[in-house]
């Protein structure tokens, strides 16, 4: 596969030769990011067929509307992970029986690592959170809030 | 600034946001939020990119998965409406 001048540009211009209709310009994202987006998709459905469903969905959506993506609010990395996070998680049912085996996520205490999974791989809102652990909410959302600088420090 | 008091409220919701763990009510509360502040938005962005840490790619992606999502965009039941438009079809 040839991409010839696309290889280098930056993710942005990838999304306007998207929108442009441009195959290759899809292929580049999903050599750049693909990966991690099946690898998200596999942690939280524990099944490589399924987690390729999730990343075909996630890129034919980037195709069909390549516009959803919001610039202002992150890199399209972390959009692709937000969609193969929201996909996963239908064909999970928002059920607790598949409970993601994860490696160990670096620099976070347990309370904030586990908080960060239940939220952003099991689907649980802070509420739910708050009520199953026994913590007020707003101590919920401080160690979202820690547990994620602290991954921003180690990325 | 206008959005002070609203802003000191939401800047704690807004990692819980990164995440889509907000529940209906306050999450538009924050989106609303997201379109009047820079300072807030930014802040997501680069919580949501801490998230990205959260897991590890393992190698090259599969060509596979690469040739599923090739074929889907090729479906003529897919296309874009302006390539409908340009090719003429009936």
């Amino acid at each position: 596969m040839d991409v010839g001048r696309i290889g280098s540009g930056p993710d942005e211009g990838l999304v306007a030769e998207i929108e442009s209709g441009s195959e290759l310009a899809l292929a580049e994202v999903y050599r750049r990011h693909g990966a991690l987006v099946l690898a998200l998709a596999r942690r939280m459905l524990g099944d490589r067929s399924l987690a390729a469903d999730v990343v075909q969905d996630v890129f034919v959506e980037l195709w069909d509307d390549p516009l959803a993506f919001d610039w202002r609010v992150g890199s399209l990395q972390s959009h692709l992970l937000v969609r193969a996070r929201d996909h996963s998680l239908e064909r999970l049912g928002r059920l607790d029986g598949h409970p993601p085996t994860g490696a160990a996520t670096h620099g976070l205490d347990d309370d904030e690592r586990d908080i960060i999974e239940m939220v952003f791989l099991h689907g649980r809102s802070c509420r739910e959170v708050s009520q199953l652990l026994d913590v007020p909410e707003q101590l919920v959302k401080r160690r979202i809030g820690f547990g994620l600088r602290r991954l921003g420090l180690y990325s | 600034m206008l959005a002070t008091k609203a802003h000191d409220k939401i800047r704690g919701s807004l990692g819980a946001y990164a995440l889509g763990a907000l529940d209906e009510d306050e999450r538009v509360a924050v989106e609303q939020h997201l379109e009047l502040c820079a300072t807030c938005r930014a802040q997501v962005a680069e919580l949501r990119e801490a998230a990205t840490s959260l897991v590890e790619p393992e190698g090259e992606p599969p060509a596979d998965v690469w040739e599923r999502v090739s074929k889907a965009i090729r479906d003529p039941l897919r296309r874009k409406p302006w390539l409908r438009r340009h090719e003429g079809h009936g």
